[in-house]
């Protein structure tokens, strides 16, 4: 009887401490090949996007585009360039002001997909054509 | 007794070393955190440089190719509210673009904070030593020099030259009249003598070519009155040494609306051109920054 218990409690006390370091190895694992990794490639995505379309004039050319013009362009530009990893999802917000004495932000419209989740990364371009000058925030994540 | 007492140590042991792995393992994560947020930081802030850089590049309104060792320089004369659309983007950059912990500051060559407004009008191109600048960006004149030493970097034989192409877009060419004070006297391959085509459009269409295509940096200037009908509106250009300061070109514009296509040819394809301005880009939550001159923006062409 007394011989059983120690054995029970010594089998539990080895439980526990398997189990312990089976979890601090699934955290290690997790940690090391997943999120940051995974950050890092959203940050570049946002970024590489943002910087092309500024050095191919795309961001300027909105200023000459209607909304639904500038979204269509965008939207095309995202699947080409973002969704092409299927699991990557992306949307541009655009606001575009001019200077009437201050800075007045009244065009705002956003291309891509709604949503969000909590890996995301958020990046922002300035561009101008020295008559407008906007802002565009890209949110890039994990679908 | 002896045995459960052993047995006890080693799990005891074990445990102490489980708690240790994880303890170590804690700190080495936290560090890789700490390497990879520093990453996305220094990330960011070029990003951010190249961002403002593009943008400066663009309202300062000279465009830079570049086909191999080519350099193709195009601009407008005058220009109209340079510095006050500078001041105007500053503003937007610090007011609207720059989050919270982030901050822009322009720096002078010596290290004094000063503003857009203040860029210097000059555009520096090395490893030559060339300087492509103006009064001010009201952009009335051109001023293009290189050290006697660094002449040789541009090419400049029987089938390469400096080429000066000149659009006029108020008015019609009535006159290219040359006062030439050493024509044609230098020798192509030596220090110093240069090669140059220059042509001149009117408003009209036609195009002139000049009939004198060789100067000498240490000579006196040639000097080239560019005129037009019915306007007021003339050009004068000087080519080689004025006032003791040798120039591969000084042009001031009176009255003309001219968009200038200058090309060099070097001896070299591997070249950058910059304000001497700095742009100073930190992150205050990592004290991390990036400092350096304001690169122009250069669209490389592939050779075909």
């Amino acid at each position: 009887m007394r011989r059983g218990v120690i054995f029970t409690l010594d089998a539990l006390v080895a439980v526990v401490i398997a189990i312990t370091a089976l979890t601090v190895i699934t955290q290690l694992l997790s940690l090391r090949s997943g999120e940051w990794y995974k950050e890092i490639a959203l940050y570049n995505s946002a970024q590489d996007f943002l910087t092309s379309r500024d050095k191919d004039g795309t961001l300027v050319g909105i200023f000459n585009q209607t909304d639904t013009d500038a979204i269509a362009t965008l939207n095309t530009l995202i699947s080409a360039q973002i969704t092409t990893n299927p699991s990557m999802v992306a949307r541009i917000n655009v606001t575009v002001c001019t200077y009437e004495g201050s800075f007045v932000c009244d065009r705002n419209f956003s291309a891509g997909q709604a949503g969000t989740t909590q890996t995301e990364s958020v990046v922002r371009r300035v561009f101008t054509n020295d008559s407008y000058y906007g802002i565009a925030t890209m949110e890039v994540w994990y679908s | 007794m002896k045995k459960g007492f052993i047995l006890t140590a080693i799990a005891t042991v074990l445990f102490v070393l489980l708690i240790n792995a994880a303890f170590q393992y804690s700190k080495s994560s936290s560090a890789y955190s700490q390497r990879v947020s520093e990453m996305i930081v220094s990330e960011k802030i070029g990003y951010i440089f190249d961002d403002i850089t593009e943008d400066v590049t663009n309202i300062a309104g000279v465009n830079i190719t570049q086909q191999q060792a080519n350099l193709v320089l195009v601009d407008t004369f005058p220009a109209t509210n340079i510095t006050q659309n500078l001041a105007l983007y500053e503003n937007f950059v610090r007011g609207r673009y720059l989050s919270a912990e982030l901050e822009a500051t322009l720096l002078t060559p010596d290290g004094q904070q000063t503003n857009l407004t203040d860029l210097a009008s000059q555009i520096i191109v090395q490893p030559f030593g060339m300087t492509y600048n103006y009064t001010n960006f009201s952009k009335n004149d051109l001023f293009i020099q290189i050290p006697y030493a660094q002449s040789s970097a541009i090419e400049s034989d029987a089938y390469t030259y400096i080429w000066y192409n000149l659009s006029v877009s108020n008015g019609n060419l009535s006159d290219m009249n040359w006062t030439l004070n050493q024509p044609q006297t230098c020798i192509l391959g030596t220090t110093g003598c240069m090669h140059f085509e220059m042509s001149v459009n009117d408003s009209s269409g036609q195009q002139n070519f000049s009939s004198y295509n060789f100067f000498d940096l240490t000579k006196t200037a040639d000097y080239v009155n560019i005129s037009f009908t019915n306007q007021n509106c003339w050009i004068d250009i000087w080519l080689g040494n004025k006032s003791g300061q040798s120039y591969l070109l000084d042009m001031e514009i009176h009255g003309c609306q001219v968009k200038s296509t200058i090309e060099f040819t070097f001896n070299s394809s591997s070249f950058w051109l910059y304000f001497p301005t700095k742009l100073k880009v930190r992150d205050l939550n990592y004290n991390t920054s990036k400092e350096d001159n304001i690169d122009l923006i250069i669209t490389r062409v592939i050779k075909q």
